[in-house]
């Protein structure tokens, strides 16, 4: 496979399959000199999914949902990981107000934007099928680390598993995120309903609220005691880098033209 | 939109017709001297057509031509008025005679 090709493929398929040939023709004209604009273009196009190429706006809609999910699941995920992983700062900031409220919101915010099933049988069984097959690994590796610590079988481990047992939890997190992303971006518009733009417009908004309050919350927590607590410090400050994400897909939502 | 604005050139060139990607980067290169990137050439094509300004033809070989839909030229006619009375003012405060 040439060069060319394979910074195509770097592309998102939708993309791929409209500009693809075009687009690699380009890439050989222009040369490695082409590559930085090219990857900037890349990067770009991961950022903003309602602009691929799509068959209706309801994908389009899909797409932002999607986009909306993963995001607020990285920011889920990076709270928590912080918060638990570092005992005293999890003391401080877990069970507090502005953390909670942070939560209630992206509830609210993911309850706008999800995709809803369509009040059919077929369509129930196609949701409820695709759920069980990508939750089976992330439910079983979680339940897996519940049992072993509800039954005491993780303090009488040998030391070396237990932090495999620890990794399986954190695992089994990340990959239910990660699977849920997957799950509204493979049912179809026959088995699930796209959110109305008013709501993904209103969700979007809670959701980036949601995502971008805990930033600042980690970072006060991060310098409350005279000295800086990197983790903390470099987690708020990831969390205050995933705001954009959302700017862009609200700016992308108003520009989709009623026809499309 | 800016007059250097990469959606901006290539609702330029597809005035005068339908054009496929290549076609296009050589008509902006003769326009403004230098070719887009392909990131940003195809970056601007993708949201062009998000937003209705512009549509595909069916492919012809390797390349897919696009043109500009009615709501295309009429966003183009009304960014270029709004560009030639912001460059006629500026003209004029400089005391420089137009082009």
């Amino acid at each position: 496979m040439n060069i060319a090709r394979m910074l195509v493929r770097l592309y998102p398929a939708a993309f791929r399959s409209r500009w693809g040939p075009a687009l690699e023709h380009e890439i050989r004209a222009g040369g490695w000199r082409a590559w930085p604009n090219l990857l900037a273009g890349i990067a770009d196009m991961w950022l903003h999914p309602v602009v691929w190429p799509a068959e209706s706006r309801a994908q389009r809609c899909r797409r932002a949902a999607t986009m909306a999910v993963a995001v607020s699941a990285v920011c889920w995920f990076v709270t928590h990981a912080v918060m638990e992983l570092h005992a005293p700062l999890s003391a401080r900031i877990a069970g507090s107000w502005p953390m909670s409220v942070c939560s209630l919101l992206m509830l609210l915010g993911l309850a706008l934007v999800a995709p809803r099933p369509r009040m059919t049988r077929i369509a129930m069984i196609a949701v409820v099928r695709c759920a069980a097959a990508r939750f089976a690994v992330p439910v079983t590796l979680g339940a897996g680390a519940v049992v072993c610590v509800h039954t005491g079988a993780s303090a009488a481990a040998p030391t070396p598993l237990r932090p495999a047992l620890f990794a399986c939890w954190w695992t089994a997190l990340a990959l239910a995120a990660i699977q849920s992303c997957r799950i509204i971006a493979a049912l179809g518009q026959a088995v699930v309903v796209p959110p109305r733009p008013g709501n993904l417009r209103l969700g979007l908004w809670i959701l980036a609220a949601a995502v971008t309050a805990p930033g600042p919350i980690l970072l006060r927590a991060s310098t409350t005691n005279g000295h800086l607590d990197l983790l903390s410090a470099v987690s708020g400050a990831g969390l205050l880098v995933l705001a954009p994400a959302f700017a862009g897909t609200l700016r992308d939502v108003r520009h989709l033209t009623p026809a499309d | 939109m800016q007059a250097n604005d990469a959606q901006t050139l290539v609702l330029c060139v597809l005035a005068e017709g339908p054009l496929h990607g290549y076609a296009i980067n050589t008509a902006i290169e003769e326009l403004t001297g230098r070719r887009l990137g392909p990131g940003s050439l195809y970056g601007a094509l993708t949201r062009l057509e998000t937003k209705g300004l512009i549509e595909s033809l069916d492919e012809s070989g390797r390349q897919r031509p696009v043109r500009l839909t009615p709501q295309g030229r009429h966003v183009l006619e009304r960014e270029l008025r709004a560009m030639e009375r912001v460059a006629a003012a500026g003209l004029r405060n400089l005391g420089a005679r137009p082009a």
